[in-house]
């Protein structure tokens, strides 16, 4: 029996990221073939590039695209390509295209002699032009681009932004854009300017953007792009390091984003005087991540407590501010919350802030420092969560009684624990005789200090099958140690985990190399 | 809700069940209450039995938004799901089409997915022999295609 088109397209989407497995479909017949190929050359330029790909590429540049290459000694076979692959592409990103060609020019000239001057003296003047014509082929010819990642280092590669619009149908498509600066020189600084005010002319159905700045100038092109955008759910932006710079991006947003944006990442910026209150007017954000920002104070909670959210997910990483800010975020938001993750709960008014707001909460991630482990505990212990990641920050000498202590705070209602770091080895079975009560648990992951005796770390994996076989909703057990040392002899640790995933549940170990 | 396969024979379920379907959804919306069966004329019996026992499982699950469900990939099968895919291949496809016609989305997912996981790993000619394909490429045509793409091969 054969499966039409559409059903055979979506079993290849299973599969799409197993190129392998794609590239054997792609030869088991026309049929398969054809289905296969537009999966396949969806996102070719994503990953590294090998040189091969850049050749068949090139196949598929018209005659006046390759005369011109001809005169760089770069010959084109004039044999027509089996498929239009570039009208397949869309996800494009700069920096892969760019190191691709290198490489493949690479290869090509190596036939001829390399002190042909005119190679010498126009390398660079040959990457740009091969660079050029591949996008246009690719604005050309594609269906529709639908995410494309620029960094501003490599923007002297494609055609100048004005040509863009010649070509806007290939990217008036886009639903995803990222931006990147690495370094705050002036490096194509005005082309980044004229090529995100082309963008925001052409493209005006991008639902995620992100933007990662260096230079603080570019934030007016940055702001007319999210002004222009109609449907954007996700807006994340990085880097900005002043006030007014993050009001220009805030300032952006209309009406019509208050409606539609659902998920905003602020990282590593800057507060002081930024009127972040604005974010209380997207109405239906769903989650919000304050990652690496400074000088978040009482006031700017003030300002976010305006008007209500209905936040499911709020992660603070790296909160470089007072636990009474993050303490004011949690009882504004903490009824609906159903995800956490937060860098400490370090203080009494916090935990109790928990305690009173949070018991809607699912999802807790959290570090654990040694003196913080009362204050978590006053949380844990009364509640109802499902998933806990903990990690364990600067406790090299975690004893029995400290781990006893921690296992004890263990909600039984958990299904899923991570453990990161720090736990001893020796210890293990220990742990586990202690977790003897997560009667719910479905995924136990632990990440523990490699053992230097390694004998007896096989008995704590005979004691880890006997675990299993007492937690019967266990599905999967994840062990990871942070060192390999020579000695190890994994021969029995693997007759174990043989043994486990007999019981029916999915068990992995590592050793990190 | 009364269902007829397409030799005929007719199976009652619960409206919930029926609702697991797309098409039944929106045909039941446009009809309202009727004691007038559904002919499904491409689905059979035996198969709609076993399209009807997927829907009953999952009766309760929430609805899986398109956004959600694009991060999952081919390995996360449940054991029930799994056992339940455990068919001839005649049948699993024939539960490929049947999830297609009827728009159950989960059930076209569950069942794509076993498929995708007999093709991993395989070689063309593997492949052709499990699903029992014939190789209608010229030996010329499939060199082409294979020079044409080698850059994923081995990535």
């Amino acid at each position: 029996m054969s499966l039409p088109n559409e059903c055979i397209l979506e079993i290849f989407s299973k599969i799409k990221d197993d190129k392998n497995s794609l590239f054997s479909c792609l030869l088991v017949n026309r049929q398969w073939c054809r289905n296969a190929v537009p999966i396949l050359w969806s996102d070719p330029l994503c990953f590294p590039i090998k040189p091969s790909l850049i050749e068949t590429y090139l196949s598929t540049l018209n005659i006046e695209e390759k005369k011109k290459l001809a005169t760089y000694k770069i010959d084109i076979p004039d044999v027509a390509p089996l498929f239009s692959y570039g009208s397949y592409i869309m996800f494009f990103e700069t920096t892969h295209l760019r190191s691709g060609i290198n490489s493949w020019l690479r290869l090509h000239w190596m036939g001829y002699d390399k002190k042909l001057s005119f190679i010498t003296a126009n390398e660079e003047n040959i990457k740009e032009d091969i660079t050029n014509a591949l996008i246009k082929m690719f604005l050309q010819s594609s269906n529709g681009f639908k995410k494309l990642i620029l960094n501003r280092h490599d923007l002297n590669l494609i055609p100048h932004p004005t040509i863009l619009l010649d070509y806007s149908h290939g990217l008036s498509q886009l639903t995803s854009l990222e931006y990147s600066e690495d370094n705050v020189n002036n490096e194509n600084f005005e082309l980044a300017v004229d090529l995100l005010t082309i963008l925001s002319k052409i493209c005006t159905t991008i639902q995620q953007i992100n933007f990662s700045l260096c230079d603080n100038k570019i934030t007016n092109s940055c702001a007319n792009i999210i002004r222009s955008q109609g449907n954007l759910k996700c807006l994340s932006f990085s880097g900005i390091r002043n006030d007014v710079e993050i009001n220009v991006m805030l300032l952006a947003l209309n009406q019509s984003h208050f409606l539609s944006l659902r998920y905003i990442t602020l990282n590593r910026c800057n507060f002081l005087a930024a009127n972040i209150g604005l974010i209380s007017y997207c109405k239906n954000l769903i989650k919000l991540k304050i990652d690496s920002c400074k000088r978040m104070t009482l006031d700017h909670c003030t300002s976010l407590s305006k008007r209500p959210l209905r936040l499911k997910d709020l992660r603070l990483f790296n909160f470089r501010f007072h636990s009474e800010v993050a303490s004011s975020l949690i009882t504004m938001w903490g009824s609906t919350l159903k995800t956490l993750h937060i860098d400490r709960i370090d203080t009494q008014e916090l935990s109790t802030t928990l305690v009173n707001y949070c018991s809607n909460l699912d999802e807790l991630s959290v570090k654990l420092f040694k003196r913080d482990i009362y204050y978590i505990s006053l949380f844990l212990r009364q509640s109802s969560l499902k998933h806990l990641r903990i990690y364990i920050i600067n406790w090299p000498d975690m004893n029995l009684m400290f781990l006893n202590k921690l296992c004890q705070i263990l909600p039984a209602s958990l299904t899923y624990l991570e453990l990161f770091n720090n736990i001893p080895a020796k210890n293990f079975t220990f742990l586990l005789k202690n977790c003897f009560h997560l009667v719910n648990l479905e995924n136990f992951i632990i990440h523990i200090r490699s053992p230097i005796e390694f004998e007896n770390f096989k008995e704590h994996f005979k004691y880890l099958k006997m675990f299993v076989e007492f937690h019967k909703m266990l599905k999967n057990v994840v062990i990871n140690a942070d060192q390999w040392y020579y000695s190890y002899n994994l021969q029995i640790i693997d007759e174990v985990v043989e043994d486990i995933k007999m019981l029916g549940v999915k068990c992995k170990y590592s050793f990190k190399k | 809700v009364k269902l007829t396969s397409s030799e005929g024979t007719e199976f009652i379920i619960d409206r919930k069940v029926a609702e697991k379907s797309v098409l039944l959804k929106n045909m039941l919306e446009d009809v309202g209450e009727s004691d007038m069966a559904i002919p499904l004329p491409n689905v059979t019996g035996p198969i709609l039995n076993k399209v009807i026992d997927y829907c009953t499982h999952h009766r309760d699950d929430p609805f899986v938004s398109q956004e959600d469900d694009s991060k999952k990939v081919s390995d996360d099968i449940d054991d029930w799901d799994a056992e339940f895919c455990k068919v001839d291949q005649g049948t699993l496809f024939e539960l490929i089409l049947s999830a297609n016609y009827l728009d159950i989305k989960p059930l076209l997912d569950l069942t794509c997915k076993t498929v995708a996981n007999m093709i991993k790993g395989k070689t063309p000619d593997e492949i052709r022999k499990t699903f029992n394909i014939t190789n209608d490429f010229t030996p010329e045509e499939e060199e082409h295609v294979r020079k044409e793409n080698e850059w994923c091969e081995e990535r």
